[in-house]
């Protein structure tokens, strides 16, 4: 079986989540990653409290399947190791603040000097131009700044965030997308280019797109409810758990009124604009309804008679959730600490050519001497130099 | 300037809101999309037909622009023969049918394959091909629910609440285009294609996994828009009434904090401490914000170099100098309604090859003649019976 991207090597400066997202993305899709951290160590350190296992949790998305190296770039011969590397490569990916890069005299103009080939994605908060383009990259900001938290939680409550990471996320993905992109590109014409992914530019594409949604409905928070849903909420079950379902179509309405036995009502034919101006009286239904099942019940009712539902599964249970084993979503994996639970291979399915974790996360500057060596030429007294110096 | 993807041919089979998003944003780096639907429109054509113009032209202009548009009968026996001859032609098919519509149709993967062993298919469903799930309707809140997202959003004395876009769609659709950059990129080495089985259940997944640990951490409560180690951290409400977000991950932040709200006393505190002592943190970040306006705390914020934003409503959004400077929303000259704000722009910034809006969105069938003649070789008369016939 071959894996799709392993002609290209990804040199992996990024760090924290966003960065090292993308490339672990890149990663499972085959490409050869080399990870380029300081002498003194890796990305998380600031971070100190973080238990263990969270931990290793983070690692095995963010640092596996990619070979461990050290330079220091702030050194001249750091700096001209890196560029010998970016020679033989195809991808540099970097997430520092924005113009670090340059003012460490590697950015793209350098690195397009020593490759003119190379593809060069650097994925920041804000992007490299614009008013905020020096603010701090940080998830809840750029939540904040996309206009998502005002759209999100119930009418009469505070905006909230989401609770996951989101912006990084988000980011990360588009900047698959634009990596992905430029190498087919590279492909045809042999030229190569500057991605500049922002966060928050990700992240205003999904928003922007709600401009719509809101003008058609009104911009305040909808809770659980849905514009075009009547009955439409997250309701609570006989054994407690939370279960939402709702109808959408008038084919489903007459579903919905069998299910809890008005279906007297059906004749009356209920269109969309009647059954949103009685939506109050039509969740109280659905309401009284979901408290007489548990959800076993709820789900297997709404499924027979064809009403989109789903149970509300915390993130605890996801591990479990029969759907998430089917699509392998975890895998279970055994280092030298003992079995954890870690996010699968990177979707989405290929057929021919599927995702794979390559291997778990490397120590700090493991491959230092593989990649000099047999990458660079360096002889083990050069790298016993470079040692000294601090430069590895 | 040429497009990264000018030289892929995309035959678009989707309608709605994830497999299109997708494809735009395919069409925006300059992929050829010939949209395939139904004589008379595909199903959103069809549903915002009673809407007000602007609306319509909003919703063409976001999912239906830089492609060409072809009707076509599916379910016709000839219908299905014009298709075929015109996967022959094309790089990737691209659909989001409800499963298993397209086998059921005849032209699922396998009959592609053999008209054209190159094509590249790809597959976006709710919950994907295989699965417990597989034929269940999806539906953005349901697929929000069942992936653990929801679970983790809103506070911990309110029910879960669903995150205010259609998450699941965009997230489904940036992991399919991910998955055809892909495929091309194998084929080009290969020069076979394959299935991409897509699903917004995965990449909920893919995105949520990695919060088991801050969850778990945090006693397996919604936190609102508190983080489960980052303390403080909260949106809180300035002297104005606005909502300003901000936190502090690292102890240098904890230290700028400490010196901004007085109490230096304080800035000794470790990750540990800050954890263990959050009742008296947060009540500190509470009063301070709370005596200053919000473009006192944003400007405070900022020279304490502490990550910060202010809440974004969605509708101010658009004016907004970031979006304005990073084109994130254009607003664009229709011929029917003249100016036309809040269509989203592209991303990200391929600075080499940049995305692009071309051309007005087509209506349905608008390029019946270009194409069934121009590139399949049929004649006028020919697409006349076809016309009667109800094929296109």
């Amino acid at each position: 079986m071959d894996s799709v991207l392993s002609d290209i090597r990804v040199l992996d400066l990024t760090r924290v989540l966003s960065g090292p997202f993308a490339v672990t993305m890149l990663s499972d899709m085959g490409a050869d990653v080399i990870k380029i951290d300081p002498p003194s160590g890796g990305s998380l350190k600031k971070f100190g409290g973080l238990p263990a296992e969270f931990k290793r949790i983070m690692n095995w998305r963010t640092e596996r399947g990619r070979r461990s190296i050290t330079i220091d770039l702030t050194k001249e011969k750091g700096k001209n190791l890196f560029l010998r590397l970016v020679e033989k490569s195809d991808v540099v990916v970097q997430n520092f603040s924005v113009g670090v890069m340059d003012k460490l005299g590697i950015g793209y103009c350098e690195l397009r000097k020593a490759n003119p080939s190379i593809i060069y994605c650097s994925i920041s908060g804000f992007g490299e131009t614009g008013p905020l383009r020096e603010k701090r990259a940080y998830d809840p900001a750029i939540q904040a700044y996309s206009g998502l938290n005002s759209m999100t939680g119930f009418p009469n409550q505070p905006p909230v965030r989401v609770g996951i990471q989101l912006a990084d996320y988000v980011g990360a993905t588009y900047a698959v997308i634009g990596i992905l992109a430029a190498l087919r590109y590279r492909d045809i014409s042999g030229k190569g280019q500057m991605i500049d992914c922002s966060m928050y530019d990700a992240m205003v594409a999904w928003t922007g797109g709600e401009i719509l949604t809101s003008k058609l409905t009104g911009a305040e928070r909808q809770g659980n409810t849905h514009p075009f849903g009547a009955p439409a909420e997250l309701f609570e079950t006989k054994d407690g758990k939370y279960f939402m379902y709702g109808v959408l179509t008038d084919a489903q309405w007459e579903e919905f009124l069998t299910m809890i036995g008005k279906e007297q009502l059906i004749q009356e034919k209920w269109n969309l604009g009647k059954r949103l101006m009685n939506k109050a009286e039509l969740n109280r239904w659905a309401a009284e309804w979901a408290k007489t099942r548990t959800l076993d019940e709820a789900i297997a009712a709404c499924d027979k008679h064809k009403l989109v539902n789903a149970p509300i599964v915390t993130a605890a249970e996801l591990a479990s959730a029969p759907q998430a084993v089917a699509r392998e979503c975890f895998i279970e994996i055994d280092d030298e600490i003992g079995k954890l639970n870690v996010s699968g291979p990177t979707p989405p399915k290929l057929s021919l050519t599927p995702s794979r974790i390559k291997g778990c996360p490397p120590k700090h500057g493991q491959h230092n001497d593989e990649i000099y060596s047999g990458l660079l030429g360096c002889s083990h007294n050069d790298i016993a130099i470079l040692r000294e110096e601090g430069v590895v | 300037m040429t497009g990264a993807l000018s030289d892929v041919k995309i035959l678009d089979l989707t309608q709605v809101l994830a497999g299109p998003f997708a494809t735009t944003i395919l069409s925006d780096f300059g992929a050829d999309i010939i949209k395939i639907e139904p004589p008379g429109g595909d199903y959103s054509w069809k549903l915002l037909n009673s809407r007000p113009i602007q609306i319509q032209k909003l919703s063409a202009w976001c999912r239906r622009r830089n492609r060409r548009s072809v009707t076509l009968n599916l379910t016709d026996d000839k219908g299905k023969a014009i298709f075929l001859k015109m996967v022959e032609e094309a790089d990737v098919v691209v659909q989001n049918f409800r499963q298993p519509v397209m086998d059921k149709l005849g032209l699922g993967y396998d009959v592609l394959k053999k008209a054209n062993p190159r094509i590249i298919y790809c597959a976006l469903s709710g919950y994907g091909q295989t699965g417990p799930y597989k034929e269940r309707m999806a539906y953005d809140p349901t697929v929000q629910a069942i992936s653990g997202i929801m679970s983790i959003n809103g506070y911990a004395d309110k029910p879960p609440v669903r995150v205010g876009m259609q998450l699941a769609d965009y997230g489904g659709a940036v992991y399919a285009v991910i998955g055809i950059l892909i495929a091309l990129h194998y084929r080009n080495i290969s020069g076979i294609g394959q299935m991409i089985d897509a699903s917004m259940f995965d990449a909920m997944c893919h995105w949520s996994i990695g919060e088991v640990g801050g969850f778990l951490m945090s006693g397996g409560k919604r936190l609102g828009n508190k983080h489960p180690w980052a303390v403080p951290m909260d949106s809180y409400v300035t002297k104005d009434n606005k909502y300003v977000v901000f936190g502090v991950q690292t102890d240098a932040q904890w230290r700028k904090f400490s010196k901004l709200t007085n109490r230096e006393d304080l800035a000794a505190w470790t990750f540990n401490d800050r954890l263990k002592n959050r009742s008296t943190i947060e009540p500190m970040a509470e009063e301070w914000v709370h005596s200053k306006t919000l473009d006192e705390a944003q400007e405070l914020l900022e020279d304490a170099d502490l990550p910060y934003a202010k809440v974004m409503d969605i509708l101010e959004l658009p004016e907004d100098p970031q979006v304005l400077i990073r084109e994130l929303i254009w607003e664009v000259d229709d011929p029917d309604c003249g100016k036309l704000p809040g269509v989203y722009g592209t991303v990200p910034k391929l600075l080499g090859t940049p995305g692009s809006i071309r051309g007005i969105p087509p209506v349905p069938g608008q390029h019946n003649e270009e194409i069934l003649c121009g590139m399949l070789g049929y004649t006028k008369d020919d697409l006349d019976s076809f016309k009667s016939q109800g094929v296109i």
